[in-house]
């Protein structure tokens, strides 16, 4: 390679430039980038790619299908239905606090029945109690849950949350990916993982406990 | 069809074939222009049928000179990416110069060197690849495709001459 690159015949050199650019130096590539002629010669390169690019086949109906799903096509006209649903959330939980406190109330009064009659059934009634709590929580935990513009991270996170694993994001950028996802946690994690993985960008592995963004 | 819908489905094509004239890369190509219409989703913005095109182009030029911005300049090199962003500044609307360089590639190219020429350019052939193809050497096809670019040059630039 010449010390000065230039000596070279300048249109071979852009040709070359634009097809084994690895066969020049930082340097050189500054060098010759920075010469009016080499330069104009480059940027006719780049006009002629930019207007003869083989025309996409774009199946719009498709792309359209895939933008909808990712941004909930609906999101704007629901906007009233979801404050309909927030403050029936918080009826609900208003009543869910009344329930808990009346039935705290029914245990204390239980507890205080047993034990003036027989302590052996004051046990067996709290475990059956304790079991049937137990059904509550997972009942309300297995709903169907929709994530909206959500972060890919966070949505992890729910997940790794509720299936009793780790998470571990090996890529930020596509930890920041915004998603739509209707979640069916009756699902197995390898199940919501595939579905998960259909998504563009998305690629998450489920390995030793551990949930890993990559 | 809502507006918005009625929008994308009318502007995506020519959004993607702009995106992938300056990226080269239909993957990327596709999430740059994704990218433009939530934009435009997430603000609510409400596109007027008369400029939704152009604001929408301007918005997918941007993103794509972003994106080059980034980049290093082997790697704007590798991927025959443009050194000054500017160049793409005013060539929103590509339908003329395609027009014109096609022209010119049919009338002011010899049929040896547009051969080689759209080889390389059309077919995405790389010189090695070509030279082998025509039995000739690499070098041969350095100088023809240098010679291309130069007339090519001369045709759409002629006042730079």
């Amino acid at each position: 390679m010449n010390d000065n690159i230039l000596n070279t015949d300048r249109e071979e050199l852009v040709a070359r430039l634009i097809d084994r650019p690895e066969s020049f130096t930082d340097k050189q590539l500054e060098q010759i980038l920075a010469d009016d002629e080499c330069r104009a010669l480059y940027d006719t390169a780049i006009q002629v790619m930019h207007s003869i690019e083989p025309k996409l086949e774009t199946n719009v109906e498709a792309e359209w299908n895939r933008f909808s799903m990712l941004h909930s096509r609906y999101r704007r006209s629901q906007r009233k239905w979801w404050k309909v649903a927030a403050m029936l959330a918080v009826v609900l939980m208003s009543g869910l606090a009344y329930a808990t406190i009346q039935h705290m109330k029914q245990e204390t009064w239980s507890e205080q029945k047993a034990t003036e009659s027989i302590v052996s059934d004051d046990t067996t009634t709290k475990t059956t109690e304790n079991k049937q709590d137990t059904m509550q929580v997972q009942t309300s935990i297995a709903q169907p849950r929709t994530f909206e513009n959500t972060s890919l991270d966070l949505l992890v996170g729910v997940l790794a949350e509720h299936y009793g694993m780790r998470v571990q994001v090996m890529n930020d950028e596509a930890g920041q990916l915004r998603l739509y996802y209707e979640w069916n946690p009756a699902l197995s994690i390898e199940q919501v993982v595939d579905q998960l993985n259909t998504f563009e960008k998305v690629n998450i592995t489920v390995n030793d406990h551990t949930l890993t963004i990559e | 069809m809502t507006h918005f819908e009625d929008i994308f489905r009318k502007h995506y094509g020519y959004l993607l074939v702009m995106a992938n004239g300056i990226l080269h890369d239909p993957e990327e190509s596709r999430d740059v222009v994704s990218e433009a219409f939530a934009a435009v989703w997430e603000q609510g913005r409400e596109l007027h049928p008369n400029t939704a095109r152009q604001y929408l182009a301007v918005c997918v030029r941007n993103s794509c000179l972003k994106r080059i911005a980034r980049l290093q300049l082997r790697e704007r090199v590798a991927r025959l990416y443009p050194i000054e962003l500017s160049l793409f500044a005013t060539d929103i609307d590509r339908e003329d110069r395609v027009q014109l360089i096609e022209q010119a590639i049919e009338t002011q190219l010899d049929d040896y060197t547009r051969t080689i020429f759209k080889m390389c350019y059309l077919d995405k052939k790389t010189h090695r690849e070509v030279a082998q193809c025509l039995g000739i050497s690499i070098k041969a096809v350095d100088k023809r495709i240098g010679k291309a670019l130069r007339i090519l040059r001369e045709t759409l630039n002629p006042k730079q001459q």
